[in-house]
């Protein structure tokens, strides 16, 4: 019985971190305009007609030929504390306790690791194009000690991340990418607008403090924030000067 | 004798550190508090899937943005629909009941999320009329059954912050019981806490 409560216990540990590490934010992805874009935590994702399910250790994957009534198809297992999980093209980044895995989805029944950098110790949202990921890294949590900041890695090769660059910034949270910028949601500090034209020399634009954001959604011209009090919309027509133009109170 | 107190001391204060640190105290006895009591039931109908009139958010989740709709999870209880086809005056305009839920996904014409560890599937078609079109058990940490025992209040958070609540009627809940919410109740402070 003691062990039992023991092994019970330290289950609700390990999920309690899980959850601490857990944003309420992050990562978003659109494979099609028929998949809308969505945030968050994502710890399930939409993409090649599969519906992959980011659990505690592993990945489920469900096949969606069937829109109305999902299949079940694979469990993959992956290192642990999984976090979040965005797709891009035939990739998935993994972001975990103890690090970002790419993983190929050519044959999308059946995801095979192609690479990983372990010293990401990312609770946070990965996004990414073809050539760079994006990770945010938050220091004082549970995550593990690293400075808080945005990393940059090139995944050229995506058996081998190299990290181009780091943009020390504190509090980072929920991010988004529009063209050439990153969107940085840090809390009550406000959201920073990043340059990375230069992956290498990632620059710091300018910081609007409209709220205390949480997490966003970069689609068309529009950019939805998740603040504490509320959703805000800005308009990004012009990355230099984004606008307020609407969003709702709770 | 001065010089001695003076070699002494130093000794004994640290002996008595070293006492202090291996003696554990005993336990406070619990006190009784105002917290928060599970509310389970076992009427399945709790389950369905339908469409509300707007409410108040409490724990704000994950957000998605499709068309002119956005919707934002309620962490444990459903999913505010926002229109935003005029970003100027977004709206709130409904809420999709769903118990449970924290995810989100949308495809087509298809929403998919969970409830509780079940992955749920939602025609949204005409999201005021939204129809559950499957319902998937287990399909989240199938891997870890020991989590859906114990961790249901994982996926129903009390509903106030530092609180303390009553989590160990969770080991002895019926695989039947359903968790619905929680109510104020007065409980020991020895119980779970929620920051």
């Amino acid at each position: 019985m003691f062990v039992k409560k023991n092994i019970i216990s330290l289950l609700i540990v390990s999920v309690v971190f899980a959850l601490a590490c857990t944003k309420d934010d992050a990562a978003r992805q659109s494979d099609s305009p028929d998949t809308g874009k969505g945030g968050s935590l994502a710890r399930f994702t939409i993409t090649a007609n599969r519906l992959y399910i980011a659990e505690y250790n592993a990945i489920n994957v469900y096949d969606l030929t069937d829109p109305t009534s999902p299949v079940f198809r694979k469990t993959v297992q992956i290192g642990w504390g999984v976090e979040t999980i965005f797709p891009y093209q035939d990739k998935l980044f993994i972001g975990s306790f103890d690090g970002m895995y790419i993983y190929s989805l050519q044959d999308p029944d059946n995801p095979v690791k192609l690479g990983e950098a372990r010293h990401v110790r990312s609770c946070d949202p990965v996004v990414a194009n073809d050539t760079v990921a994006y990770v945010t890294l938050r220091g004082n949590s549970a995550c593990g000690p690293a400075q808080d900041g945005l990393y940059i890695y090139d995944i050229k090769n995506v058996t081998q991340p190299i990290q181009k660059s780091l943009l020390p910034l504190s509090t980072p949270g929920g991010l988004g990418l529009k063209d050439h910028v990153v969107f940085i949601c840090r809390g009550a500090l406000g959201m920073t607008l990043v340059d990375v034209k230069d992956p290498a020399k990632p620059k710091e634009m300018y910081t609007v403090r409209d709220a205390s954001y949480k997490d966003v959604i970069p689609y068309d011209d529009l950019l939805l924030c998740f603040v504490e009090n509320g959703l805000l919309v800005y308009d990004t027509k012009d990355l230099d000067h984004i606008k307020k133009i609407g969003g709702v109170q709770y | 004798m001065r010089k001695l107190t003076v070699v002494l001391l130093p000794v004994v204060i640290s002996l008595c550190s070293c006492f202090g640190y291996n003696r554990t105290p005993p336990p406070p006895p619990p006190k009784l508090v105002w917290g928060f009591k599970p509310v389970f039931t076992v009427d399945s109908s709790v389950l369905e899937v339908r469409v509300e009139q707007p409410r108040s958010v409490v724990y704000p989740g994950k957000i998605y943005a499709k068309g002119n709709l956005v919707f934002q999870t309620e962490v444990g209880h459903g999913i505010h629909v926002y229109d935003n086809s005029n970003p100027e005056d977004m709206k709130a305009v409904g809420f999709i009941k769903v118990l449970g839920c924290s995810e989100i996904s949308i495809r087509g014409n298809y929403l998919y999320t969970n409830s509780f560890t079940d992955l749920v599937v939602v025609d949204i078609s005409d999201w005021q009329q939204v129809k559950q079109t499957a319902r998937i058990k287990n399909a989240f940490y199938q891997g870890i059954e020991a989590y859906q025992a114990v961790n249901l209040h994982q996926f129903i958070p009390p509903p106030e912050h530092g609180v303390f609540y009553d989590c160990s009627e969770f080991y002895f809940a019926n695989v039947t019981s359903i968790l619905t919410g929680w109510v104020r109740d007065s409980i020991y402070d020895n119980n779970c806490f929620y920051p």
